[in-house]
């Protein structure tokens, strides 16, 4: 018997091939467990492609942004709400990658690994959003028909109170799904507060005014020349006035390209580098775990003549709408930047509680003096420049900037800022796609988004 | 309701892990064997304790008795003993032997005082020397007891959640399936007294019992032709116990039961029907049988050989011509996939028989030359393999089955969805090639887990038993049979989750089909034999 029983041995190594063959499979279940269950074709949550059977989806006071009636997802009555909350909620297909519906799937559906898609009691989970979909409605109204982007947020919890990308469409209408479809309305797929990047124009100015401010002590008593634009290097960088001797505080209200040309120039790149990676440049960002597009500034290995121009957000500099208003956030939170976030809870139907963000701190951006200063020049330029009528009953710091986007493109518009007072935390980003100037064009869409806001959130 | 099926499912998997934890624990304390006889030789005094069943006297150094002089034989004899017979000793080939300075033809019996001579070495039999075989100890009677109840309670729970899906509707053939099980399996184990290495039987009928769930669920009309079939199964089983107890009846029965399995394929193969494209089918009266599936237990029956016969007809030929015919009548039936489990079920028993690695892979280089020549001559044979690691992106394609089978077993989750909770059920074969998917759907991956680490045990049992069995023959067939399990259950498993190519093949007690089932229980009784006598006590001493 020994001979056959040194033979039987070979019953090892097959066992052994089937147990590594079971591991693989576990691996597998694992690693790939999700896309599986997941997958459209799966009828415990699909009905014909289409998640069917899953939580619902609210706002901040409740308002049903989607759910599931009789195994059919449906939206918001009503047609600005279902507009304006479109790319935060997301569409059937997953054509609106960063959508909850496709981004928040698993939780919707309440899959894990553990539990697979069984659920205790109905089908699902809920999803409460931070989002006001009465602030939301009144930002796609004043965006009109223009392409752009607006987000709002609580920088003292971090939640998200509006969040409207636009071109957008009515889900509810197939003839304007079709239209999506078809590519009329351009980039309508995308949510441009997390995934589109703009050129950062003159609202990047209160970066290097806090870079000014760290690094010249005398930053107050500092003047410099504008003749109408100064020349760098042999180049003219022109100026939208002719400011003549500009200090910080002017240049930040009147938004002098001479004066901060030459500031940056002074500052120099090892510092400005600094500075805008402190303010989540080239940083990864993310939003309940969704990857937003990720800023770019980068001055190394540059002339004078591009630092000058990065200096007031032109050269190559591009901006995210998150990232831009997280960095917006910390200077009005005292230098450290809070997280935003969008996802509120997560409830199980039988009210079982899975989830309960709460605003979490980034890495300190500036000094709090610093970012008071910065505050102080904003707050001068919406007294000194936009006024301060347009922002009733609120104490609003802003930076407008008009991005030049090319020699025979109106510039993109846009409007960076926050409201300083206690029961109103809340800094805005307003981006208007080839909207003209700054001041007005996107300034106005952030007048009545605050506006909005206040009513709704403070009650008047 | 509700709060008792989602503890159920929680309930199940614990069950489950105890009860193969104390299956595993009970099967693989084997107590040593008693000790048969003892030869001393002379001159020089060597002692030899044969224990084994089967011992092979000679100069290779995995003889069991090894006298290293040149004038013995490498292998020159052969020591069987036979339960209430006596031990006989045999020559290999030509090899003298001499008992009692009279000259061995073939064979004779020894008793006690005899003087075995062979080359000049003269081996005396004596009364065995008793080890302390007391650390072994015997599976108990509670461990068997224990096992019993918590399979009943794991099938009644089973049952628990088809009362829970279907409500008032149920069929009548699932509450029926599940009691008789449980009754018959009581029925059996007390006649048994619950002594002896029942967890073989006691993991045959929770693999039954997941059989029946997934007739339950799947095509619930579908279950009183699967409980026929298990008991008919256990029938087989049982019979072939007893013939298992009797190697010399045995080693007989070979012969008819190769011509057997020979003329079904022939029969097979003239009258068969065709279902899916495979010729495999046979009717008698309204019932169809699958004898592909049949032959299986046939083959290893045939194809296993005891110590004697090994060591006196050398060559595995025979064997090979044999094999070779029963592989080209399943290719004649276009059944690939059974004829690769015929194949690598060869290669067990080839390798078990002759030891010689090099054959093995001179066989297996061959087969894979002749595989890929079938597959340049036919690509539409290669075209079935079209979706192996692509299933995904031909997921409504050629990727279908095994795309939903995968999401199946994700929608499970570790411990289900519950019994008849599945939408596996509605893709083609999901009953049969894709069980695996249901299993996980519906009972979780930890319960399917379990089911599969039944056939690992099994195998490792087949191992483990080798040693101290009764005969070679036992353990060619118990690996052979094990093998072919784990084989098997490979393509099933593997295929239908893309690891392997989908070649539609079942699995064995839990696919839905009568002649599987039946199989399967034919199939376990070489793994019930192997470990059977081990635990008997030796009366020759």
């Amino acid at each position: 018997m020994k001979q056959m029983s040194v033979r039987a041995v070979i019953m090892l190594v097959i066992t052994s091939v089937f147990v590594a063959g079971l591991c693989i499979l576990c691996m597998f279940y694992v690693t790939d467990g999700d896309d599986w269950a997941l997958y459209p074709a799966n009828t415990h949550i699909f009905n014909e492609g289409h998640v069917s059977k899953a939580g619902s989806i609210t706002d901040r006071n409740g308002v049903v942004l989607s759910h599931s009636v009789d195994g059919v997802r449906k939206y918001n009555d009503d047609l600005l709400i279902r507009k304006s909350t479109l790319h935060a909620v997301g569409d059937l297909d997953g054509f609106i990658s960063t959508g909850l519906h496709t981004s928040y799937l698993p939780q919707l559906v309440g899959f894990d690994s553990i539990n697979g898609v069984y659920q205790f009691s109905g089908t699902g989970n809920n999803i409460k959003t931070t989002l006001d979909s009465s602030v939301c409605q009144v930002a796609l109204e004043a965006l009109g028909n223009r392409a752009g982007t607006v987000g709002v947020y609580n920088y003292k919890t971090g939640e998200i109170i509006c969040m409207v990308s636009t071109p957008t469409y009515d889900i509810n209408s197939q003839s304007d799904s079709k239209k999506a479809k078809d590519g009329e309305y351009k980039g309508v797929y995308i949510n441009r507060f997390l995934s589109a990047t703009y050129t950062p124009g003159s609202t990047f100015k209160i970066i290097t005014a806090a870079a000014g401010i760290d690094t010249f002590e005398d930053i107050y008593d500092r003047v410099y020349t504008c003749k109408g634009g100064v020349e760098i290097d042999g180049e003219w960088i022109s100026c939208m006035g002719n400011h003549g001797k500009t200090d910080i505080k002017e240049a930040v209200a009147y938004s002098c390209n001479a004066y901060f040309s030459q500031l940056a120039v002074d500052i120099g790149k090892d510092k400005m580098m600094e500075y805008a990676e402190k303010a989540g440049f080239n940083q990864e960002f993310y939003m309940d775990g969704i990857k937003a597009e990720t800023s770019y500034f980068n001055v190394e290995n540059t002339r004078n003549i591009d630092l000058a121009w990065a200096g007031m957000g032109q050269y190559t500099n591009m901006m995210n709408p998150l990232q831009y208003l997280t960095a917006v956030g910390a200077i009005a939170n005292g230098g450290v930047p809070k997280k935003p976030y969008m996802v509120k809870s997560i409830t199980a139907q039988n009210g079982l509680p899975l989830r309960q963000s709460i605003g979490q701190n980034g890495s300190r951006m500036i000094s709090k003096d610093t970012a008071d200063k910065v505050a102080e020049l904003m707050s001068g330029a919406v007294q000194l420049s936009y006024g301060s009528w347009n922002f009733k009953g609120l104490d609003v710091c802003a930076k407008s900037g008009t991005a030049e986007v090319g020699e025979d493109k109106t510039p993109h518009a846009e409007f960076v800022g926050f409201v300083r007072n206690e029961e109103l935390p809340l800094a805005f980003v307003v981006v208007v796609e080839n909207g003209g100037t700054g001041r007005t064009v996107a300034g106005g869409v952030a007048s009545k988004v605050l506006a909005a806001a206040k009513k709704s959130l403070v009650g008047e | 309701m509700n709060i008792a099926v989602f503890a159920v499912r929680f309930i199940i998997p614990v069950l489950l892990i105890v009860l193969l934890f104390s299956c595993v624990k009970n099967m693989f304390k084997i107590g040593k064997r008693h000790p048969i006889l003892r030869l001393v030789m002379e001159p020089n005094g060597a002692e030899f304790n044969i224990t084994c069943a089967e011992s092979a006297i000679g100069r290779s150094r995995i003889c069991d008795v090894r006298i290293n002089v040149p004038s013995v034989s490498r292998r020159h004899a052969v020591l069987t003993y036979i339960e209430d017979v006596g031990v006989k000793i045999s020559q290999v080939g030509n090899c003298k032997i001499r008992v009692n300075n009279k000259k061995v033809d073939g064979f004779t019996y020894l008793n006690l005082g005899d003087v075995i001579e062979m080359g000049g070495v003269q081996l005396k039999v004596c009364n065995p020397k008793f080890e302390d075989i007391s650390s072994g100890k015997k599976p108990t009677v509670k461990g068997v007891i224990f096992q019993a109840v918590l399979l009943s309670i794991v099938q009644l729970l089973m049952l628990f959640e088809f009362v829970a899906h279907y409500g008032k509707d149920i069929p009548a053939a699932i509450p029926v399936s599940f009691t008789t099980l449980i009754a018959g399996q009581w029925i059996y184990l007390i006649i048994n007294k619950f002594k002896g290495n029942l967890q073989i039987e006691i993991m045959g009928f929770l693999l039954t019992s997941f059989g029946f769930s997934v007739a339950a669920s799947a095509f619930p009309s579908s279950l009183f032709k699967q409980l026929v079939c298990a008991v008919l199964g256990f029938a087989v089983f049982v019979a072939f116990g007893f013939v298992f107890k009797n190697i010399e009846l045995t080693m007989k029965m070979r012969y008819f039961i190769g011509a057997a399995a020979i003329l079904m394929f022939a029969y097979n193969i003239l009258f068969g029907k065709e279902i899916n494209g495979a010729k495999n089918w046979i009717e008698i009266g309204s019932f169809t049988i699958q004898p592909s599936e049949l032959i299986k237990f046939a083959f290893i029956f045939a194809g296993a050989a005891t110590l004697e016969r090994l060591l006196s007809t050398r060559n595995i030929l025979l064997f090979l011509a044999y094999s070779g015919i029963c592989i080209g009548a399943l290719f004649l039936m276009r059944d690939f996939g059974t004829a690769s489990i015929y194949f690598v079920t060869m290669l067990i028993i080839a390798y078990m028989r002759s030891g010689d690695i090099k054959a093995i892979a001179f066989i297996v280089a061959a087969a894979g030359i002749g595989a890929a020549l079938i597959i340049k001559a036919m690509p539409y044979v290669a075209n079935r393999f079209a979706a192996y690691r692509h299933a995904w992106e031909l997921a409504s394609g050629k990727g279908y089955q095994q795309t939903r089978t995968m999401i199946a077993i994700a929608s499970g989750g570790l411990f289900g969805l519950g019994g008849g909770e599945g939408n596996l059920d509605r893709v083609a074969a999901a009953d049969t090639d894709l069980v695996f998917g249901i299993l996980c759907e519906e009972w979780g991956l930890i319960a399917a887990l379990c089911a599969a680490l039944c056939f690992v045990i099994f195998a490792v049992y087949s191992l483990r038993c080798t040693p101290r069995t009764n005969s070679s023959y036992y353990a060619i067939a118990a690996c052979a049979a094990s093998g072919l399990f784990l084989f098997q259950i490979s393509l099933n498993i593997f295929g239908s989750t893309d690891l392997l190519p989908l070649t539609g093949v079942t699995m064995p007690f839990i696919s839905n089909g009568g002649s599987s089932m039946i199989a399967s229980w034919a199939l376990l009784s070489f793994i019930k034999a192997v470990g059977t006598q081990v635990i008997k006590e030796a009366d020759v001493g």
